[in-house]
Formats: structure tokens, sequence, C-alpha cells
């Protein structure tokens, strides 16, 4: 069990400001966190631009977490990104280095960060899927979007797409990703 | 739990997108580890959602990279002020170069502070020259060879007339740069003058060098025959070089050390295509001197001219440098003959001869005469 620890304020809002939508406050922990992620990164055969990179996918992360109410304001944002830039880094390197793709529990997965989900998005798999995802046209690549990536419910997803009802977006929802697996079909 | 759950597609993103735990969890993975089609569903859908969170993650990123802007691109100032300050660096060097030492961008003047230095340069020169003179001087009366250093000083600068007891002859150099000693005139007075003489005979050696490469181009232009005896001038190799180098004193030389037969050097028809007589003064010779020519020989029989009338001066004209020699004669009417050999210039007037010794081949034929003897 992880114990908390006290938060500031400013720490607070910021976390308030995020859970809100607000991407703007994703630059405050931008600008906080990146000497620390930068060293990591550079003293490990990285440059400043994968530094950069690492960092706005952490951050990305983080909020998405934040607004999905998987990250509670336990520990400070700070530590959570620099756990998600290494993992994140480690995963990258092990791709440059053309190693096989690592065993996902060999990762350091630290309570609060990146979950193995997270980690599979830089596999060749997910690559061809995203591939696939640019050729699916609106409404249902926004529509998957919003399921896995917003991890919205149903209900709010018929709300968004104006749907009748959450059993006709889960119809909709199924009909996309079928779609998606005949791009992905043809494109493999 | 013994269905085969991945069928729904409820329960299959729920667990793929880690909404699942405790023991409903458990059951869900037991299953898997007996179901090979069900692990194969599992791995479909976690790859969809990676796929789709991974285009999300670009997509949002660009939006946040967007949004730091600027700070998203960095710039590495500590590099880009280390080629800034080596640019400056550089550029400081150049002008203080150009400033001190140079010419000026647009063309040959020199610069101001060049000019200033230039003109200390021509005091401390003639400081040089005070030395020398006070040298010879005391050296006159002690021992008059032509071997001491103030007279190889002179006659490796070329910027004195030499002057030596035995031999009235003189030689200098006109339209000549003057040495440069940008630091002479903040010396001590007694120090000055030494360093002002050491540093003369080095700045003119280096002009000399590259005097050295301009008559060696110019002489490339001149035809052997132009310097010496038809004869002669088949037996020597036509791709030597004609060279200009430094200058020493006018001696007279007994005939039977010419390299040329006396009886064929003092027979009619002396005057080559580069030697030219002509009458006047030095200063009405220097305008009829033209470049390309070697060797003038100016017999002065106009009463008021400067020289006296029992002498003549041969000009050697080259890359803008003018040799002046002064050689007594006893009889200005008598034919003149200049001849360049090895490393010697002579000259015959009547049945006296003249060498101007040219230790490092002020003008040369890099080439070995026939050895004839008289």
């Amino acid at each position: 069990m992880t114990e908390s620890i006290p938060v500031s304020q400013e720490e607070q809002n910021l976390y308030n400001r995020l859970r809100a939508g607000d991407m703007s406050a994703l630059t405050t922990l931008y600008h906080e966190n990146r000497t620390p992620v930068h060293s990591l990164v550079t003293r490990n055969s990285g440059s400043r631009h994968d530094s950069d990179d690492i960092l706005h996918e952490a951050l990305i992360i983080l909020w998405q977490q934040i607004r999905t109410g998987r990250f509670e304001l336990r520990a400070r944002m700070g530590t959570f990104l620099y756990a998600t830039a290494r993992n994140l880094w480690l995963r990258r390197l092990s791709r440059r280095r053309k190693e096989p793709t690592a065993d996902l529990s060999a990762l350091e997965i630290t309570d609060g960060s990146v979950s193995p989900l997270e980690m599979m998005v830089e596999t060749e798999d997910s690559d061809a899927v995203r591939r696939s995802l640019d050729k699916l046209p609106d409404p249902c690549r926004s529509l998957l979007i919003a399921f896995y990536w917003e991890e919205l419910p149903m209900k709010e997803i018929a709300e968004k797409f104006g749907l009748a009802n959450a059993a006709t977006a889960k119809a909709k929802k199924y009909q996309c990703k079928e779609q998606l697996k005949k791009i992905l079909q043809r494109i493999s | 739990m013994n269905d085969h759950w991945t069928k729904d597609e409820d329960r299959l993103s729920e667990y793929v997108l880690g909404g699942i735990t405790g023991d409903r969890l458990e059951e869900m993975r037991h299953h898997l580890n007996t179901c090979s089609p069900c692990r194969q569903r599992v791995k479909e859908e976690e790859a969809i959602a990676a796929g789709v969170r991974r285009h999300a993650i670009t997509e949002q990123k660009k939006q946040l990279q967007a949004l730091i802007g600027g700070s998203g691109i960095a710039i590495p100032w500590p590099r880009v002020l280390s080629i800034a300050a080596i640019l400056v660096i550089v550029a400081g060097i150049g002008l203080y170069n150009r400033w001190f030492f140079g010419m000026k961008p647009d063309g040959n003047e020199r610069s101001p502070m060049a000019e200033m230095q230039r003109e200390d340069a021509g005091s401390a020169a003639r400081d040089a020259e005070d030395i020398s003179d006070e040298t010879s001087k005391r050296e006159k009366s002690d021992q008059p060879a032509a071997t001491d250093i103030t007279a190889e000083s002179q006659r490796s600068t070329g910027l004195a007339s030499i002057d030596e007891p035995e031999d009235p002859a003189s030689v200098e150099f006109k339209d000549q740069e003057e040495s440069r000693q940008p630091y002479a005139s903040k010396m001590p007075a007694g120090k000055k003058k030494e360093w002002a003489a050491e540093k003369t005979v080095e700045s003119e050696v280096m002009e000399l060098d590259e005097l050295n490469e301009s008559g060696r181009q110019a002489a490339k232009n001149v035809p052997i025959e132009s310097v010496m005896e038809p004869d002669m001038a088949a037996q020597v190799d036509p791709d030597s070089e004609l060279l200009v180098s430094r200058v020493t004193a006018l001696r007279r030389r007994s005939a039977d050390q010419l390299p040329l037969p006396v009886d064929r050097s003092s027979s009619g028809g002396d005057t080559r295509p580069n030697t030219e007589s002509v009458t006047g003064t030095p200063e009405t010779a220097m305008s009829a001197l033209r470049p390309d020519r070697i060797i003038v020989v100016h017999p002065l029989s106009a009463p008021d001219a400067s020289e006296s009338a029992d002498s003549l001066t041969v000009m050697i004209r080259r890359s803008g440098d003018t040799l002046h020699v002064s050689v007594p004669v006893a009889d200005p009417e008598l034919p003149v003959r200049v001849v360049a050999t090895g490393d010697s210039l002579w000259i015959l007037t009547g049945q006296t001869v003249w060498s101007l010794l040219v230790p490092e081949r002020m003008m040369t034929r890099d080439r070995k005469l026939p050895s004839e003897k008289p």
C-alpha cells in the first residue's frame, strides 16, 4: 500500500486543472520536470530531443491517468512523470537496439506509473493499428479513441456522438472495431 | 469460470483496459491459461487498444508541443555561444593583424598603424645606417678589408652604398621599401640602434627573398643570348633560371679571373639586347630603363653630371628595385660590357674588370660556364 505524502497547494491546483481538462497546466509540469528527465535520458544514450519527446509522452499519459481517475494525488506528479519517462525510455532503447521485445514484467512498473498497456503502445502490432486508424474515417476513429484512450463510458460516448443510447454506442463501437480490423488485414 | 469470457466484448475491453481487479481478474486469467483462442482474442484486443492509444498520444503530443512552443525545440545555447565567441576572436585577430601589419582591405595602401610603423622603421633604418657609417669609418682606419660585419650588413641589405676603401664603387638600392621595426621607437637609444641594425638586415633579406621570386619570373623571358656570347650561350643549359638575390661589394678583379677571354670581351660589338648605353644622368637613365631589361650601362659624359666624368653607372632594374653601381672608368668613351655569370656580375671597362659578387646570387644564370681560360 502506498503511503500518501502531503502535497502543496500549488500541486493540488495543478492537479485540479488537469483533471478539468486544462492542457495548459501541462506546460508548468513540463518546465518543472524537464531537467531531471533530460539528465536521465542523456545519461542513457539519448539526446535532448529524445528527452523532450519522452517527457511529452509521459505528460500525456499522466494527463490521461488523471482524467480517467486512475491517478490520485497521493504522490507528487513529478515522481510519476520521472518513473513513466524512465520506463518509456527503457522501452524505446530496447527497440532501438533491435533486441527482442522485453518482457513487460521485466520493466519496472511502479505503483501509479505506466500500465502494461502503455508499454504495448510502441510494439509493432500497435504501430500497425495506429497506421490503420489513420485510414479509418470519422466518426469511427474518434469513437474508438473516446473508448480506448479517453475511456469514456458508453453512455457518455452516446451523448458525445449523438447516438440514441449506450446500447447503440456499443453496437457502433463493435462495427468500428471490425472496420479497423479489415483495414489492418489489408495493410498487413 | 469456465465460459469463454473473451466472447463478451464488454468484458474483453474491460479486461484489456485494466478495469477488472481482485478475484474476478484472477479467475479470468486462470481461464486464459487454459484457452488458447481466448488468449489470441485478448492479444488482438490489446493491440487495438494500444494502437488507438498510440494514435491518441501522438496527436496530443503534437498539441502539447505547440502549446509549449519554442521550448519544445531546444536551442543549444552553450554551443551557439561558443561558436560565436570563436568567430569574434578570429575576426579580432584578423583585424588586429590588418591594423598593425597588414594592408587595407581595398587595396595596396597600408593601414594607418602600418604607416606609423613604417615611419618608425624609416628612422630606425637611418639609425642603422648611422651605426654602419660610424663602424665603417672606424674600421676604415683600422682595416680596409671588405669582410667586416657592417659591410656585410650593407651588402646584404643593399640599403647603404658600399664604400670600401680600396674601391670607390658604391652599391645602393633605390625605390626599395624601408624595413619595418614596429617598436624601435619605444626602445632605449643605445639598444634601439643595435636592434634596428639587426632587424634591418633580417627585414631586407625577407624583401630580397620576395625579389628572388619576382626576378625568377621576369628572367624567364630573358634570352640567354642577351647576356652571353652566342657561342658560349650555346653551351649552357637553356632551362636554367636567372635569379636575383643579395648584393655584395664591387671589386676590382684580375683580368684572368674573368670567365670570358679578355680578347673576346674587349672586342667590339659588346652591346647586347639587354645591355643598353644611355648618355645622361642616372635620373634620365632611370626613365629609359625598361623593366624587362636586366642591365643598363650609363656612361656619364655630360659635364654637368652629378657623377664624376671618370666613372660610369651600371643600373640594373628588376621588379621595381634598381641597383646602382658606380664603376671607375679611365675613359668613358671606351666600350663597356656587363656579363652575368654563375655568381657574379662582371663589368668590363677597357682593360679593367670589376666584379660584383653575389653570395646568394643577385643575378645569376644557374648554369656552368665553359671552363675557358685566357
